[in-house]
């Protein structure tokens, strides 16, 4: 079984300003993975999420994207292959929840006034297989962190990407939210959608992902199955944090324990 | 055993979650509905607005038949009454969706038509022309065209400024306020060595004058407005999306660059319009959206058509009041909206809190 490569990143370099913060990166992006990006506060995850995503061009180095490069294609057509959610979304303004993941339509809107009823329907499909069908008619900002993280992750999907780019999307959620938005991922996997997502829980990334890219200082560090990336050595060198690595008894992947300084009386 | 187990408590909490919003959700708002009721309620106030603008004190069959009459009040329908009319419509039209607009690139609901410098620009234009008595050279067409000039130089002050920071809402927001500060500075040093009556006249014009538009322009400033409002009015979805953030706009497939020129463009050329038509009226592209937006929701295509009646109608209003709630004496059209509109914003911004 061979997927057809999605993103080439190669030797891709980015500064802001003078202040360099990524360095020469080189991996691959295959259809039907799901990737987590791993890292220290200011190893580069977001600069090279908002790089895939088009934001941001490389310094040098380059992004292909489908075997074109990516910053050939137009914003809308890449609109139509490519969803990303940022990591702060804070709209001035409160629209319906409808109204809100109608805008995930914009993409594929030919023109007129208004979002014809294909692609309301197409809304309101998407509300029922999320299962948010109790926030139909609910203004934004009435919504529980919880569920407006649901209803950005279905504006993206309204977009009907091939990929789903995702800047820690459960960092601010409660563990019942956290779980809920993974498995809703899962199975948006299941179905044929690639996703890459920057997370900071190390076992959330490990749990969910079937590839964990870990970066430091601008680089990558380790890149493979969260068995091989996410390793005691591994978490120690690039996080400077003494951990104990234990394997989750049920679904067999690594599972990470911090242990604090006090504790080890050396 | 252990994956059943899982499966029914799964199945619980799913079940729950529905119970849950059966019971607690307010019913869903028919918005469609409301947006219907609120578009019949525009235009019927606009059209008792626009008769009652035309006929004051007189009853409808006689303004209806002044029409065809070119003597008596004929006369002062034709040309004082319906073209001070149209100016309050194209106006307050203008100013409105200006105001939607602006608002939702900024991400701000407290910015206006005049957040990004155009009336310090244009207040200079005017004051420069009635110091060094340009109507004795262009006649009519000097304040205008001054008013005009002004409004777009420093509309293209902040343009060229905004360019080199990528039209970053933030830094448009300070470059104006810095620019529109810098110019007014002017205008009151040109005050301080002005002669008496030339001040007055100049501020007169400075408060918003809608009778200053000679008849003769009124038709062709109609077709000016006409053109870059109706253009504006199809940016509805664009502006729900750029409200989001240059970021989020960029990945839902808007290029919030070349968006926020088009936008700048069509926002500074109907903002200069109006400036120059009537002076600086404020408080309509503020108050306008504000108000609508809590009646018909943020969503910006309908938000506009109704901003555009909404303004139109509010204008029509205040110049009504400022005919004759001191007749014989005329007040300034800015003088009233900002009282009416600045009073109304308080008790909303009450209201809320």
């Amino acid at each position: 079984m061979k997927e057809e490569i999605l993103f080439l990143v190669d030797g891709v370099t980015f500064c802001y300003g003078k202040y360099e913060v990524l360095h020469n990166i080189t991996f691959e992006v295959r259809e039907g993975e799901i990737i987590g990006i791993i890292g220290p506060n200011g190893a580069g995850k977001s600069t090279l999420l908002k790089l895939l995503a088009g934001y941001l061009l490389p310094e040098r180095g380059s992004i292909a994207f489908l075997g074109q490069n990516l910053k050939k294609y137009e914003k809308r057509t890449l609109a139509r292959y490519i969803a990303t959610l940022p990591q702060a979304l804070d709209p001035p303004f409160s629209y319906t929840v409808e109204e809100f993941i109608l805008m995930g339509r914009y993409p594929h809107f030919q023109r007129g006034f208004f979002y014809g009823s294909e692609h309301q329907e197409f809304v309101a499909d998407i509300m029922e297989t999320m299962d948010m069908g109790h926030l139909t008619g609910r203004q934004m900002n009435s919504l529980s962190e919880g569920e407006r993280q649901k209803v950005y992750l279905a504006q993206c999907i309204a977009q009907d990407p091939k990929v789903l780019l995702l800047d820690e999307p459960v960092s601010h959620l409660d563990i019942k939210h956290q779980m809920h938005t993974l498995e809703l991922l899962e199975n948006l996997h299941s179905e044929g959608l690639t996703i890459l997502m920057v997370l900071h829980d190390l076992n959330l990334a490990s749990e969910f992902c079937s590839r964990v890219v870990l970066l430091s200082k601008g680089g990558v560090y380790a890149d493979g199955i969260p068995q091989e990336t996410l390793t005691f050595n591994n978490i120690e060198e690039v996080y400077d944090t003494v951990v104990i690595v234990k394997e989750n008894p049920i679904s067999k992947k690594p599972f990470i324990i911090p242990v604090s300084k006090k504790y080890l009386n050396l | 055993m252990k994956k059943e187990e899982l499966n029914n408590s799964r199945q619980k909490a799913v079940g729950r979650r529905q119970d849950d919003s059966e019971t607690c959700n307010p019913k869903p708002v028919t918005r469609n509905k409301r947006i219907v009721i609120t578009f019949t309620v525009l235009i019927i106030l606009l059209l008792v607005s626009i008769l009652l603008s035309l006929s004051y004190g007189k009853n409808i069959y006689v303004v209806y038949k002044s029409f065809f009459t070119d003597d008596g009040f004929g006369l002062v329908l034709k040309k004082i009454r319906l073209p001070r009319t149209m100016v309050a419509f194209f106006v307050g039209g203008s100013l409105g969706i200006c105001g939607v607009t602006l608002q939702s690139i900024l991400r701000n609901p407290l910015a206006d038509p005049y957040t990004l410098g155009i009336s310090g620009g244009a207040s200079l234009g005017v004051t420069i022309s009635i110091m060094i008595g340009m109507q004795h050279y262009l006649g009519m067409y000097a304040n205008p065209l001054m008013g005009f000039i002004g409004a777009m130089f420093s509309v293209f002050v902040v343009y060229m400024l905004s360019r080199r920071k990528f039209f970053n809402p933030n830094s448009m927001v300070l470059f104006g306020i810095v620019v529109s500060l810098v110019f007014s500075s002017f205008v009151f040093f040109l005050f301080s060595i002005l002669d008496p009556d030339k001040m007055q006249v100049t501020l007169m014009w400075l408060m918003g004058d809608l009778s200053s538009l000679d008849v003769s322009l009124v038709y062709v400033y109609a077709l000016m407005f006409l053109v870059p409002a109706s253009i504006l009015l199809f940016f509805g979805k664009e502006l729900d999306i750029l409200s989001l953030g240059s970021e989020k706009a960029q990945y839902l497939g808007v290029d919030p660059p070349k968006m926020y020129k088009i936008l700048f463009l069509l926002t500074s050329i109907l903002t200069g319009l109006c400036v120059s038509a009537s002076g600086i009226i404020g408080f309509v592209g503020l108050i306008v959206p504000h108000v609508l937006r809590n009646i018909i929701g943020a969503s910006h295509t309908p938000l506009l058509f109704a901003s555009y009646l909404g303004g139109a109608f509010f204008l029509i209003m205040s110049d009504i009041f400022s005919r004759y709630l001191l007749y014989p004496v005329e007040l300034p059209a800015g003088v009233v909206t900002g009282i009416f509109g600045g009073f109304i914003l308080l008790v909303l911004l009450v209201r809320r809190s």
